[in-house]
């Protein structure tokens, strides 16, 4: 059987609040990753594993609430901690932010301070977590730097974020959230704004270093060629459920959930080019949040859609095989 | 099959000042350095490459929404040639009914302040081509063949998708019936299963009406489904076209190479293998001698490439490169699938896991 599990989401439920009401945006998340494992949670916009991955680190606004459910947390000391539990301004959460649990995001730029140079922000993020001197904080940052592969690193680091293209500021970004040897790293489509060869070397150096430091990752992206090549596990989601979750080898060659398997056709890849064969869009638009269909929310697009059952209630989870699970009326 | 569009040594350069000096020394950012192709009737060329290569200014400079420098464009119509960038005003204001084009971003594409009715209308009415219930009706018609519904062409574009506003702005492309048609990255900002509706509707559309296109995008996966041919820029050059097969499982050019090894299969059995390209690219205002690759290719000779800049050549029948080594070079293209295409789910799928469970 499986280690234990580093990161443990049960049945997590965020809602936004709007005026008196509260409108779902996840409903009963489940999922786990165990330490050195990557995890990819694929689904379009509005599907809810931004939000997720934002309340792993508490870093939702005040209007997004977690209304039910635990992420349990099993901290570097091997204590278990529920940080949808924990005061969002604590101590306790400060310090697993960036100490224990990191995050680069999709636009770089945004997350780093114009005002500061890199090797300060890196700098930083080390202080907060140790107390080392001001010169090993440098020299560690330097470091940092040169295995991302930014070349000149002593220089690099003095310069400010404007200075640098777009890949050099994922790698800083990258950099900055490794400075303190976290046990997870969440990625929120961390190559998405970046052109195909970059792509490529960013992905390369997140998979090396993961590698290297044994962190185990939650890769959040749309593209499925990066998740094929980047996870090993996969979770898919559709309007805050997951509705298919396993092995990413396994999902992408049987996929169970009619969702996944129209995903997973509809994409354009290079295997249409050999295949030669036209993309079947899925029928219709996702529904707006505030007109969420009853029971499973995929069942007005789904072509075995069953009335009766599936506009009646959401389907419990079936296990496929081990490493293998879905959330379908077609397996109950 | 005749050809439409020839484009002949096209250059857009942009002169910057360098203000605050002393003496005022001028910086010129060759935008697009000298790019001449042909695009045949009914045909989509897809044109990659990646940020500040100098795609969206040709798309925007053959249809003259930017002046270009130097160079042709020839429009090949009505059994006779326009060159397009010798047109005056008035001669291009009725050339654009020729020639349309599909932006990127469907949300600051569109007036927000125009019902969709006048968005798509407007060129009709600016063209004296229809007016009242006629416009109307020849609007309805092109929105609906857009996949649009007829009785929404009354709101405004804030009431819409992503999607549906880039079904806007196709039909608003295509109300006057043009022959061509560029299309700037028009799937980029959609989602990936929306991505798939727009595709499938430009090509229908294409089939029907018969135009022609030039695919500008730099997802490298949805031009392979949309075009026959492709065309790779580098730089503000092209470097490198062919039939897409051939530019992407065998190019012939180490830029092509770098981006066609690059694009990560969906096969999680097949390990990428990225040919990963040397340094950053060259600062726009400051064209290296030679070949504008050179110093970032891995085949480079030092010698001949940097001093001599290689001219697009044919180098087996329709493919096209820039490399004074083409010839002798072996690349790696994109990636094969060793496996057939996911399962569907059919009533026999229960059968089959079952299956595989005994085999466990």
């Amino acid at each position: 059987m499986a280690n234990k599990p580093l990161l443990e989401i049960k049945k997590l439920n965020i809602s936004l609040k709007v005026d008196d009401s509260f409108i779902p945006i996840t409903e009963d998340v489940c999922f786990s990753i165990e330490p050195g494992k990557i995890l990819a949670l694929v689904g379009e916009s509005g599907c809810g594993k931004s939000v997720t991955a934002f309340s792993i680190l508490r870093l939702l606004p005040k209007e997004l609430k977690i209304v039910k459910g635990e992420i349990l947390f099993s901290r570097r000391n091997e204590k278990t901690v529920d940080i949808a539990g924990l005061p969002p301004k604590g101590k306790k959460i400060q310090a697993i932010r960036g100490g224990e649990i990191a995050m680069i995001f999709q636009e770089p730029m945004s997350s780093f301070s114009p005002l500061h140079s890199i090797g300060n922000q890196i700098v930083e993020v080390i202080h907060l977590h140790s107390s080392v001197s001001k010169k090993d904080a440098h020299n560690t940052a330097i470091k940092l730097l040169k295995k991302v592969g930014i070349a000149d690193a002593k220089q690099a680091i003095n310069r400010y974020p404007n200075a640098f293209s777009g890949g050099m500021r994922q790698r800083a970004m990258i950099a900055r959230a490794l400075s303190c040897n976290p046990l997870l790293l969440i990625a929120d489509e961390p190559t998405t704004a970046l052109d195909v060869t970059i792509q490529a070397q960013v992905l390369s150096v997140i998979k090396d270093l993961q590698e290297e430091f044994g962190m185990a990752v939650i890769f959040i992206s749309h593209n499925i060629g990066v998740v094929a090549q980047m996870a090993d596990d996969v979770a898919i989601m559709y309007m805050g459920r997951i509705v298919e979750k396993g092995a990413v080898l396994e999902i992408f060659k049987r996929p169970r959930h009619p969702y996944t398997a129209n995903l997973l056709r509809v994409v354009p890849h290079l295997g249409t080019l050999e295949e030669r064969r036209r993309l079947e869009p899925i029928k219709g638009t996702v529904p707006s949040l505030f007109e969420r269909p009853p029971g499973c929310p995929f069942g007005p697009r789904c072509e075995s859609f069953m009335p009766g059952k599936c506009n009646i209630i959401f389907p419990s989870l079936t296990q496929i095989k081990e490493n293998h699970s879905v959330y379908c009326h077609l397996y109950n | 099959m005749s050809t439409l569009i020839e484009i002949k040594n096209l250059k857009v350069h942009f002169t910057q000042r360098q203000s605050g000096h002393f003496f005022r020394k001028k910086e010129v950012l060759r935008a697009v350095d000298g790019v001449s192709f042909k695009i045949e009737r009914g045909e989509t060329l897809g044109l990659v490459g990646e940020s500040g290569c100098g795609k969206t200014t040709l798309g925007r400079a053959l249809i003259r929404l930017i002046k270009p420098t130097e160079g042709q464009v020839l429009f090949h119509i009505n059994n006779s040639t326009i060159n397009i960038t010798e047109l005056n005003p008035k001669e291009l204001r009725r050339s654009w009914r020729n020639m349309q084009m599909v932006f990127q971003d469907p949300y600051s594409s569109l007036n927000p302040r125009m019902t969709v009715k006048e968005i798509i209308g407007e060129p009709l009415l600016v063209n004296g081509l229809a007016r009242g219930k006629e416009l109307t009706k020849q609007v309805m018609n092109i929105a609906e063949r857009c996949g649009l519904n007829v009785h929404q062409l009354s709101r405004y574009p804030h009431a819409f998708s992503g999607g549906q506003r880039q079904r806007i702005s196709i039909a608003r492309a295509l109300v006057m019936y043009p022959e061509f048609i560029v299309c700037d990255e028009p799937v980029s900002s959609l989602d990936v299963s929306i991505q798939a509706q727009i595709l499938n509707l430009l090509t229908d559309l294409q089939k029907e009406l018969g135009l022609t296109y030039l695919l500008i995008a730099h997802d490298l996966c949805a031009v392979s489904y949309a075009c026959k041919q492709v065309a790779v820029m580098y730089f503000g050059r092209i470097v490198e076209m062919a039939r897409t097969e051939e530019l992407y499982y065998a190019p012939r050019h180490p830029y092509t190479e770098a981006l066609m090894s690059a694009i990560p299969s969906d096969d999680p059995e097949l390990t990428m293998q990225p040919v990963f390209l040397k340094g950053e690219p060259p600062n726009p205002s400051n064209t290296p001698a030679g070949c504008s690759f050179h110093n970032r290719c891995h085949y480079a000779d030092g010698d001949r490439c940097s001093i001599e800049r290689p001219e697009l050549q044919e180098i087996s029948p329709g493919h096209l490169v820039a490399c004074h080594f083409a010839e002798r070079l072996s690349l790696k293209g994109a990636q094969k699938h060793s496996a057939a295409a996911p399962d569907d789910l059919k009533g026999n799928d229960k059968k089959r896991h079952k299956i595989v469970k005994k085999e466990l």
